[in-house]
């Protein structure tokens, strides 16, 4: 059994856009109070396109994957887009599956994204 | 003679496979898994005698009735204590907050001090701090020491004539750290402050008498004692129970009901309103024949070696690190550690990978942790039906977590 497939293990290793921004549009901070892992989210919009994105995630190896998944994925995107995106689009980042327990980390860092995007 | 082999085969669930490997069950702390003869207690409850207690004039009613109260005074002669000082709750959690909302209510008053220490579960907190802001009572919290003991002295330092009441553990959910309770509760009574203990663990481990200990309360859970989920157990000396008012009101605890006011039964009948978890009661006495059972047999003794074992054996593994007590004479089979920057999290998953079920995360003690300067651990806590064998996998699987995450 795989426990955690290649992409998530490189995503942790290397988590992409985990740089916070000097001057950020959006920002917002998150947690998982059951685990008591962080993060931080800044984002540069540009006429409502994001521009640039910093990610930084204290946490497991899950939460940072997918920190660096959704810096990745929301680039580029219009705030509208990005808002409509529920937890299914979110999962479906990665090929296979999260388990039950393991949900909450996968999204840790969109629910502050979507925060940040809300003020 | 202990003979583990004997003890796993009572229990069904242990011949589980879990991701194609056999369960290797490390979270005793959490809840224990449960006899062929406790499911088999149950399952007869429901086959053959059920029906509703302390109500039908007819031979079923009759026979629950029996069971239940027999299941108290098999409590009551367990810990040393008298039928009528058991009190049956659904957990240890709702039995503190029974002696809270009841006695806390009724003795402790504005300017008045509580005292509880760093080691408590939040169920042994959360409530103490809810009678504080409700009574304007004063919340004071005995830190614990580098090693994560606390001493006799460390208690007194604290014990003013303000301190209404203590609340501790007699094990630590999180360290395993065992307190030293009897010292401590002679020392608060001098003082003429009432004890509380949570002994959620440590019965698990430890053969309690309450006469010995001299406390006033004790709670408990039998789903951690190889018994059912939903009986917690408040024990309150009788004067104690005497002077604390019913806090759940309804059908069973009354005496006489007029239509605008209500005469209560004696305790402990008084705090058991409503129809209680008799299938669960049901379980109790074959929990406790089994802990006496392999009590006798050498099973504190057994856990003990175990836990010298895996703390051993951890401690070898580079990057781990270990908190509680070094002394594990001072402690219980509860082991607490972190590992090479890998959080808790992924290792309870590479664990699960491998059939392994630990606790990990803040263990319902989140001021524990941030004293220990961490946001979470991984916890492994042992029981008579663990192996060396159950400890080396776990090593294992460690090394299978380090080459996989560690940066």
């Amino acid at each position: 059994m795989d426990v955690f497939s290649e992409e998530i293990l490189y995503h942790y290793k290397h988590p992409q856009c985990s740089a916070p921004l000097i001057s950020p549009t959006y920002e917002a901070t998150g947690e998982n109070v059951s685990c008591g892992d962080m993060v931080s989210v800044t984002l540069s919009c540009d006429h409502d396109t994001v521009h640039d994105v910093g990610i930084v995630v204290s946490g497991c190896a899950i939460s940072t994957a997918f920190g660096s998944l959704v810096a990745l994925a929301v680039k580029g995107r219009t705030r509208e887009e990005v808002l409509s995106w529920d937890d299914a689009h979110i999962l479906s980042l990665v090929d296979g599956e999260v388990s039950p327990a393991r949900k909450n980390c996968a999204f840790l860092a969109f629910r502050a994204l979507r925060k940040a995007l809300l003020k | 003679m202990f003979d583990v082999s004997k003890i796993r085969a009572q229990f069904p669930i242990l011949s589980r496979e879990i991701n194609r490997h056999p369960l290797v069950y490390l979270d005793n702390a959490s809840t224990t898994q449960k006899p062929q003869s406790v499911i088999d207690a149950m399952n007869d409850f429901y086959t053959t005698h059920n029906a509703n207690i302390h109500r039908g004039i007819y031979t079923l009613s009759e026979e629950a009735t029996e069971m239940y109260e027999g299941s108290r005074h098999a409590v009551a002669e367990w810990i040393g204590a008298r039928s009528e000082e058991i009190v049956f709750t659904k957990n240890a959690t709702e039995a503190i907050n029974l002696f809270v909302q009841s006695w806390g209510d009724t003795h402790v008053g504005p300017g008045d001090e509580v005292l509880v220490t760093e080691l408590e579960h939040h169920a042994n907190l959360v409530p103490w701090q809810e009678l504080c802001r409700r009574k304007s009572a004063h919340l004071k919290v005995v830190p614990i020491r580098e090693d994560g003991t606390i001493s006799c002295k460390d208690v007194e330092v604290f014990l003013t004539p303000r301190v209404k009441v203590l609340a501790i553990t007699g094990m630590s959910n999180v360290l395993g750290t065992i307190t030293p309770l009897k010292e401590i509760i002679a020392s608060a009574h001098r003082n003429g402050t009432v004890v509380i203990v949570d002994g959620a663990q440590l019965l698990a481990h430890t053969a309690v008498s309450v006469v010995s200990l001299d406390c006033d309360a004790l709670v408990f859970s039998f789903h951690k004692l190889f018994g059912p989920t939903g009986v917690g157990v408040l024990y309150a000396k009788k004067e104690i129970l005497a002077a604390m008012p019913p806090v759940v009101y309804g059908g069973d605890m009354i005496e006489v009901v007029e239509q605008y006011r209500a005469h209560y039964r004696e305790a402990p009948w008084r705090f058991e309103a409503g129809t209680p978890n008799i299938s669960g009661v049901a379980g109790v006495i074959p929990a406790i024949e089994f802990i006496k059972k392999i009590s006798r047999d050498g099973s504190h003794e057994y856990c003990s070696s175990l836990s010298a074992y895996a703390r051993a054996a951890l401690e070898s593994i580079d990057g781990v690190k270990i908190f509680g007590p070094l002394d594990a004479s001072l402690s219980g089979p509860i082991i607490s550690f972190s590992f090479a920057g890998i959080h808790p999290h992924d290792i309870a998953t590479i664990f699960d990978a491998e059939g392994i079920a630990v606790r990990s995360g803040a263990h319902c003690a989140h001021p524990l942790m941030r004293k220990l300067g961490v946001l979470a651990t991984t916890r492994i806590s042992l029981q008579c039906y663990n192996t060396r064998e159950e400890i080396d996998r776990v090593c294992s699987a460690l090394e299978k977590a380090r080459v996989l995450l560690a940066k």
